[in-house]
């Protein structure tokens, strides 16, 4: 029997084996943290894998507007092919119309137009687009904004297509 | 080596080698939280290129970071099997 308080001899702790422990616990939930953050890039992966299925399939043929709905410089969102994708219609003459998505293709911020200058402008990092065929002018953005394909039938817009 | 520790009583052995196995935890605790880290940027890499339309960044970022989750289970299935002795 060893000298100290009773408790001692009857709730033995070895503080060595206990801070073991909570250190190798520790360890184990750093092993779910890297699961966790796994999982979370595969459901990345598998949702841009869905995304591009869904683009793959024939798009709707959408009624937008009527050529007199727009001024000249005037720019209308509407959403193609689904509520989540916001696009832009933009008149920029008379007889010449353009469509864009509207999400930037830097982190997916909505871009505006800009007659004066005939740029859409992202105002989250200070992306500019093309107006005319939505090439990227400056900012971080690298890629394009998604055209929208219009055809005009009479008097009126319809949205056909969308290329990536 | 062994004849230094044929002087160590069993008690000073027994510290001798918890002292061991903890230098052992922690060196493996620092690989854990290195792979963490390097799958987080990975998971921002992806994150970027979702948002951005680059779809197709996701699955190299979730294979790396699926190995690098593999690699972490490895760790903590290694400092587990001296306990099991």
């Amino acid at each position: 029997m060893s000298e100290g308080p009773a408790w001692k001899d009857h709730f033995p702790i070895s503080w060595v084996d206990d801070h073991f422990v909570t250190r190798r616990e520790f360890t184990k939930s750093l092993v779910w943290v890297s699961l966790a953050t796994f999982l979370a890039n595969v459901v990345l992966a598998m949702l841009g894998r869905f995304q591009r299925l869904w683009n793959a399939e024939a798009l709707p043929q959408v009624r937008l507007a009527t050529v007199h709905d727009l001024p000249v410089g005037g720019a209308r969102v509407f959403h193609y092919p689904t509520s989540g994708d916001p696009c832009l219609l933009v008149r920029l003459d008379i007889d010449r119309y353009v469509a864009f998505g509207q999400k930037c293709t830097h982190l997916g911020c909505p871009v505006s137009y800009r007659a004066a200058d005939r740029q859409l402008y992202c105002p989250c990092h200070q992306g500019f687009f093309d107006a005319v065929d939505g090439r990227v002018l400056a900012g971080p953005p690298s890629r394009s904004l998604p055209r929208v394909t219009l055809e005009r039938r009479g008097e009126e817009l319809w949205a056909i297509g969308k290329a990536s | 080596m062994g004849h230094r520790q044929s002087l160590m009583t069993p008690e000073r052995q027994l510290r001798a080698q918890r002292a061991q196995q903890m230098s052992l935890i922690y060196t493996v605790m620092v690989c854990l939280v290195s792979l963490i880290f390097v799958q987080f940027l990975l998971l921002t890499v992806a994150l970027e290129g979702y948002l951005g339309g680059r779809v197709e960044m996701a699955l190299p970022t979730a294979l790396v970071s699926g190995l690098c989750c593999a690699a972490a289970y490895w760790l903590l299935w290694y400092i587990r099997v001296p306990s099991r002795r």
